[in-house]
């Protein structure tokens, strides 16, 4: 049934002619530093104040497009704290994108996105794309930044005239840049809260993907193997849990 | 052979769920378990009787088949509208009146009765009344039991209820199957290729329960009606059929593969998880005979636990167990299975968990654990003193650890009232926001992190302090109550997450054991680690469960009636409600993980803690069963003459076990004394989930 419905699916969409090419994408980064909600921003275009902490992992998609393809982000958003550490491997193993984040205003944070980092190009798929994400923007009244956080505050966070009181920035934005030009990543300065940059590296990302290599095992459908079949059509690349079907 | 009507009805939905459990026993005869799950009843009626009448509650009802003594119907009359029955059990006591609306589904009800008629016409006196509901459930339980065929004299109402041979059973064999019935299996070409699907027998049981769980379906007690069931025929509909009402949003999505699946998964198992469900649960029994399944084929037929879940324990039950000077004068082992069959009345949650905890001692006077309370107030003081110098306030470990545990903090049950915002905005730069409570859950956090210099604080702490402090709410009581969680809970935290791989481990293993074609689906899915249990286990269900359920969830844990893993059975009997969605949709590890974590809120606590007791219980039986015969084995091998008893054949075995286990038949003893054992050896893991009293 769900074979028969997609492939009309599909069929009845010329305008998109192939199906999503699917991309693992990780989250790292210290704990709250705004991975859950960077993903949420993305995906359901929303912002949670004091969103509970991860735990374990959460997974996410979401598709964007390049040029006239479409790309579908299969986000692993992980538990920051490094006593959680030992789990990252399964998650960034045969990611083909990372995500590393951390909070513009606490220095410490980007210590921690750059061991991640260091670990990523480790042991991650050699051709992995990664970004560093400086977020929580919104808390740095830059005035070079001219963001229009104040018309952003809502009534419902009037109160908090704590969090939005000026906080020192404690991570420059030429010292994240020239860290991440050093170790070829993608940088941005990122504001889940009020959705600056989030869709813009998501995008930058899914350019950077060599998608021609993604391609040529993700077309390759596995010739209905169980009988349910409902999955089948999806059941490949990486589908297996890391075979490395997908490290190109 | 029990029937357990259940309020394991999800909120507004007016679903029934039925499940029967049916396997072969010896060769000829056949035992059947029907579980008729009934729809909630709440009234205030039934709660007083509650504790008056064992194995009820308003939450579960239940009794066996031999327990009934009768049941007494009422047809539908003119000067009452509504059907009714009342089922009167051996001991005297009697369930509330169900009422049978059964004008509220005619749908149902003619295809239903027209199925019906097809197979019972030779119940004449029945057949008159065939047009309301409770003369089918006399049909069908016709089936099951012998009900007195000749109404009682005295009251043309009453049907005496009286199980007898299997021969009954023989006679529920012979009823043909029912086209109408078989059309709504869902999942008929996928039945397994082992005949599941043309037994007769089976589907004989199928044809039971559809129509028991028809009619059953539209038992409600007075006030419920079906209004809040937007489509009531969703479950009984065809796939094809049910898939086409939801097409427009299928076609939706259906260009977002995983999402689609993981959705579709999600909707079938709330659309038909009824049907769907128990019919595979009736195969799976089957297939686990006939695959490997230790505890099933070790226990052959599977054992029928009866599981009571009581009322929670109250103040004036609490205060009736103390003697005048705050003693207990009751057995902690009565109290804690109390508490583990109904939790506690949230008024005196305060009260019992100490105890729980063992912050205060079971035996101490009401003057002693003042005086503990007090001693431990002034240490906790001391304690929190530590990290409020201004040198150990200057340490980087000391600014980590408050900015971590304030974040946490800040983002933890925000949305409950205690821990809400203050709308005052008096102090604008306020620690955390103002709250006093969350500033107390960072005292209690910090102090913690430097009590237990070992692990300090971890992500997931937080969450174990917010529901003790809520009903706590004293900042050294609920400080020592969390450490003494925290040693339970302490291996969850370690750095090499030995203890979490440990429990999932022995989760893995458990579900070998009990569910080997669900453990093949998670083999084929790389799904093995369990990972997507990670965050169930390390937090005890925090994030899973509301936060009352979890309260009562917790509380049911720590008195560790069976064994202090038995979160590993919450976890099973999660899964258990889940696995036959899992197998038909989802087939990658991402999609279990998403799957998963998105059960949260929609667990039924009542229900999952019923099946949980029944899990735990038919494995320890299993794991008793294969020591006995691994002992007897090696026994029969060390000295093959010594005693007759303990002889060199197997038939010998059942009588030696019978005491225990009747269940037992000698057929299979005698086929596989020798393999049973070895084949399914009980690992170190598995024995660890065993609790000391084993019995």
């Amino acid at each position: 049934m769900a074979d028969g419905s997609s492939a009309d699916n599909t069929g009845a969409s010329p305008s998109v002619p192939m199906k999503p090419v699917q991309v693992k994408l990780v989250l790292l980064g210290e704990a709250a530093v705004g991975k859950s909600s960077l993903v949420q921003r993305f995906v359901n275009n929303e912002f949670q104040e004091n969103k509970e902490p991860t735990i374990g992992a959460a997974f996410l998609t979401q598709k964007t497009y390049v040029e006239d393809k479409v790309i579908k982000f299969e986000i692993w958003d992980t538990a920051g704290q490094e006593r959680f550490h030992s789990l990252a491997p399964m998650y960034y193993r045969n990611a083909q994108a990372a995500v590393v984040v951390y909070d513009v205003t606490r220095a410490p944070s980007l210590d921690r996105a750059k061991s991640w980092i260091k670990e990523l190009q480790r042991q991650a798929n050699p051709n992995i794309v990664i970004a560093l994400a400086g977020n929580k923007l919104d808390l740095v009244n830059d005035a070079e930044q001219g963001l229009h956080s104040e018309e952003d505050g809502h009534d419902e966070d009037g109160h908090e005239d704590g969090e939005d009181m000026p906080v020192t920035r404690q991570v420059s934005t030429e010292e994240a840049r020239i860290y991440a030009d050093e170790a070829g990543l993608l940088f941005f300065e990122t504001s889940a809260k009020l959705d600056l940059n989030v869709q813009e590296m998501f995008n930058e990302i899914a350019r950077k993907i060599p998608i021609e290599q993604l391609m040529a095992p993700s077309r390759t459908g596995r010739p209905g193997g169980a009988s349910a079949g409902r999955i089948e059509l999806i059941g490949n690349g990486q589908g297996a849990g890391g075979r490395g079907s997908c490290a190109c | 052979m029990a029937w357990v009507p259940e309020t394991a009805i999800p909120r507004d939905e007016l679903d029934t769920y039925i499940r029967v459990d049916a396997s072969l026993d010896e060769p000829l005869n056949v035992s059947m378990t029907p579980t008729l799950l009934l729809p909630a009843w709440k009234d205030s009626v039934y709660d007083q009787t509650a504790d008056a009448s064992p194995g009820r509650s308003e939450d579960d009802a239940c009794c066996r088949l031999e327990a009934i003594r009768s049941m007494k119907l009422y047809p539908p009359s003119l000067s009452q509208w509504d059907g009714s029955m009342v089922i009167v059990l051996k001991d005297g006591t009697a369930w509330p009146q169900l009422w049978f609306h059964d004008e509220e589904s005619r749908n149902v009800i003619a295809s239903s009765a027209a199925a019906a008629a097809t197979t019972t016409g030779e119940d004449g006196e029945v057949a008159e009344h065939q047009q309301w509901g409770g003369a089918s459930v006399i049909c069908w339980l016709r089936r099951l039991v012998q009900v007195g065929n000749d109404r009682s004299p005295k009251d043309p109402h009453l049907f005496v209820v009286n199980p007898t041979a299997e021969d009954e059973l023989e006679f529920g064999l012979e009823l043909g199957e029912e086209e109408t019935a078989d059309e709504k299996r869902r999942r008929d070409s996928d039945e397994p290729p082992d005949g599941i699907a043309g037994d007769p027998m089976v589907n004989t049981l199928k044809d039971i329960k559809w129509n028991v769980m028809a009619r059953f379906s539209r038992v409600s007690y007075f006030t419920r009606t079906m209004t809040g069931n937007v489509c009531p025929l969703m479950p009984y509909m065809p796939t094809a059929l049910r898939s086409t009402y939801q097409e427009a949003l299928i076609q939706d999505i259906c260009d977002d593969y995983s999402s689609a699946y993981v959705y579709l998964a999600k909707w079938a198992s709330d659309a038909s998880k009824h049907h769907e469900r128990d019919q595979m649960e009736m195969s799976q029994w089957r297939l686990e005979q006939t695959e490997l399944g230790a505890a099933f084929e070790v226990l052959n037929p599977p054992p029928s636990f009866l599981v009571h879940r009581t009322s929670p324990v109250t103040v004036e039950q609490w205060r009736a167990w103390m003697d005048d000077t705050g003693a207990l004068t009751v057995d902690v082992a009565i109290i804690k299975k109390a508490i583990f069959s109904g939790g506690i009345e949230p008024a005196l949650r305060p009260s019992v968990w100490p105890f729980l905890l063992g912050v205060l001692p079971w035996t101490s006077t009401e003057a002693e654990r003042a005086e503990i309370t007090s001693n431990n107030r002034q240490s906790y003081e001391k304690l929190k003193a530590q990290w409020q110098t201004t040198e150990a306030k200057s340490t980087d470990d000391y600014i980590e650890q408050s900015h971590r545990i304030e974040k946490d903090v800040l983002r933890t049950d925000r949305q409950l009232p205690i821990y809400a915002n203050q709308r005052k905005s008096n102090g604008a730069s306020a620690f955390l926001e103002g709250n006093p409570h969350l500033s107390t859950l960072h005292a209690i956090l910090m102090t913690y992190n430097y009590y237990n210099v070992g692990h300090g604080y971890v992500q997931g702490m937080s969450d174990l302090l917010s529901p003790l402090y809520a009903v706590l709410q004293d900042e050294s009581m609920a400080f020592w109550c969390f450490a003494s969680f925290m040693q339970r809970m302490e291996r969850n935290f370690s750095t090499d997450q030995t203890g979490m791989r440990h429990q999932l481990v022995a989760l893995a293993q458990l579900i070998q054991f009990m569910k080997p074609r669900f453990y093949k689906h998670l083999e084929r899915t790389d799904s093995l680690h369990l990972f997507f249990c990670f965050r169930w286990l390390l937090i005890w269900f925090k994030r899973e469960l509301k936060f009352d359920d979890c309260k009562r969830l917790w509380e049911i844990l720590w008195t560790d009636r069976y064994s202090k893993e038995f979160p590993i059975f919450i976890a099973l009997a999660i899964l258990d409600q889940h696995d036959v969605v899992i197998m038909d949709h989802l087939k990658r590890f991402d999609e279990i993980l998403k799957y998963v974590n998105d059960l949260a809120m929609t667990i039924n606590l009542e229900k999952t803690l019923v099946l949980a007791e029944k899990l735990y219980r038919t494995f320890e039986k299993a794991v008793h069963i294969l020591d006995e015969q691994g002992s007897i084995v090696l026994s029969g091998q060390a000295s093959p003459k010594s005693t007759a008893a303990s002889g060199d054949d197997a038939p010998l075995l059942p009588a030696s076990s019978s005491s225990s286990s009747p269940r037992i038949s000698g057929e299979w003893v005698n086929a596989s004394t020798t393999t049973m054992a070895s084949m399914y050896p009980v690992t170190d893991e598995l024995r660890s989930l065993l609790g000391d009293s084993d019995a």
